[in-house]
């Protein structure tokens, strides 16, 4: 196939959003990471015990998984997507209702959880959801007119299905806490959990690595078979643990646990031969933090299946989660985060001249600072929940939260390039014809 | 006197990759130029079809290559066909990656 521009590549100006939509989104990760920290600190003494219900802990938990990972997933995908799909979105008026319905109900509902307010319960999980709602319907459609992106798009797809499960799930939890008419809270809670962070953040972590590993490394692509049959492996996986977690049947989840260690070690091993044959010597910092993120990703799925047969104890569930959605997803996140707020910055700092250098963009010592902290809390973390120790625990929240200022002035440098001037005309593009 | 075509892939070596930061012609995303009465075509590719700076590459291309003296006009045909593969990356390119 081959497409020709008379003045250059077709519908970009459409393709690429206005930064103030990305941006916005990162912006408000980058905050929720800092606040993150602090309501670790404030919950140490509870999140060593934690068993799941309102408080502290479960808005900790919120802020990383809706404030953090969610956030920077829908600024990512509304920038990514359309350039990966070729098809710009539908309209923009939808991604900013999303982001201003998503983010202030985020902080509601984390204020409803903490304190155990119903109403900030009811209306911030009504907004949140609606904001990611809206995301959701701008990306399928989006997907719906490129279909042939292939793996990556069917990796979307099982995101975007379990989007509409875990908002169901949600929504209800969260009346159920003042209404009480579920009959099982807890297993709908371990469902919803499942599916926010292995359907929903962990598909689309998959689907993206398959684009952007080998891009940041000067690599191959993994063949579309492979992903595709990893994909089915994890979807099987997630589906069985989901039907286990709603049964009360353990052994289902253990199986489940079993089956998705099997897809994340073919998903790792693939990405791992990718590496092996990069162009680019020096990967640094962001693919530390990937390899371990990718460690704790086969660590939450072992101990996922141990908590499930209920092998680790009575902490066993707390730590599953903890390594899951902060081991895994969040140093997986900010690994990427680090790369995509440079190279976002470059695209949309260029403004019609020459772009600035990616590396111009980044702040080595405050990404190290951030690296070092981070894993210092993860670690004190950890032992803290595993050993009962809420000062491990707050000691991890001080070590994380100067690991996340410093990461947030990475991103405020980032951030001052690209708004530094008048927003540029984007190229102009004329519509691609195909030969 | 130099060949338009020659002088245009001269020029495109100003173009970076900014994630890279290495030219787009040592990269290997450049396939071939062709320059017909002051008419350039440049036929390219991107390391991935869905790469996010792709759009930016292309329009860097045109506009070096269109301030060319004797450059009428600038045509980038864009193709997949074959994909780009690490080893399209020139040895030049190589050496500045630590490969």
């Amino acid at each position: 196939m081959r497409l020709a521009a008379a003045t250059i590549l077709p519908g970009a100006k459409g393709r690429l959003l206005p930064p103030s939509i990305p941006f916005a989104f990162f912006t408000a990760a980058l905050v929720f990471h800092v606040l993150l920290w602090v309501v670790v600190i404030y919950a140490a003494s509870d999140i060593a015990s934690f068993r799941g219900g309102l408080g502290h802990p479960l808005g900790a938990l919120h802020v990383l998984t809706l404030g953090v990972l969610a956030s920077t997933a829908m600024g990512a995908a509304l920038q990514l997507l359309p350039v990966a799909t070729r098809q710009p979105l539908a309209a923009l008026w939808p991604a900013r209702a999303a982001f201003w319905f998503f983010v202030p109900g985020t902080m509601l509902l984390v204020h409803g959880m903490g304190e155990g307010n119903s109403v900030a319960l009811a209306v911030g999980g009504i907004a949140a959801a609606s904001g990611l709602g809206l995301f959701a319907i701008l990306v399928a459609d989006n997907l719906r007119r490129a279909p042939e992106l292939g793996a990556v798009g069917l990796h979307a797809w099982v995101a975007l299905g379990a989007v509409a499960m875990l908002l169901a799930a949600g929504l209800a939890l969260a009346f159920d806490f003042s209404a009480g008419f579920l009959s099982g809270h807890a297993a709908v809670a371990l469902a919803h959990g499942l599916l926010g962070l292995y359907g929903f953040m962990g598909t689309l972590a998959l689907g993206f690595s398959y684009i952007l590993v080998p891009m940041f490394a000067l690599a191959e692509a993994v063949p579309n078979r492979w992903s595709e049959g990893t994909l089915a492996l994890w979807t099987a996986a997630l589906v069985l643990a989901v039907v286990g977690a709603l049964a009360a049947f353990e052994p289902l989840v253990a199986a489940a646990a079993i089956l998705g260690l099997a897809a994340a070690l073919a998903h790792i091993g693939a990405l791992a031969r990718v590496l092996k044959g990069r162009m680019r010597r020096h990967l640094g910092l962001s693919f530390i933090l990937l390899r371990v993120g990718w460690g704790a990703l086969v660590v939450s799925l072992i101990l996922g299946g141990l908590a499930a047969l209920g092998w680790l104890g009575p902490r066993g569930s707390a730590l599953f989660g903890f390594v899951a959605a902060f081991g895994w997803l969040l140093t997986f996140l900010l690994g990427v985060l680090q790369r995509i707020l440079s190279f976002l910055g470059s695209m949309h700092a260029a403004k019609g001249g020459r772009p600035p250098l990616v590396s111009e963009l980044t702040r080595e010592w405050a990404l190290a600072l951030h690296a070092a902290c981070h894993g210092t809390a993860l670690a004190a973390i950890f032992a803290g929940i595993a050993a009962d120790l809420p000062a491990a625990v707050r000691f991890g929240g001080v070590v994380g939260l100067c690991g996340a200022i410093a990461f947030a002035w990475f991103g405020a440098v980032v951030l001052h390039h690209v708004f530094r001037r008048p927003a540029a005309p984007v190229p102009r593009i004329a519509a691609l014809r195909e030969h | 006197m130099a060949d338009l075509a020659d002088l245009a892939r001269d020029a495109l070596h100003q173009v970076l990759d900014p994630e890279v930061g290495l030219n787009i012609v040592d990269l290997g995303l450049i396939y071939d130029i062709a320059a017909v009465d002051g008419v350039v075509t440049i036929t390219m590719t991107f390391t991935h079809e869905g790469c996010p700076i792709g759009p930016m590459l292309v329009e860097g291309a045109r506009q070096i290559v269109a301030a060319l003296p004797g450059v009428r006009d600038v045509v980038v045909e864009l193709t997949f066909d074959p994909p780009w593969t690490p080893q399209s990356i020139s040895a030049d390119g190589r050496a500045l990656l630590g490969g």
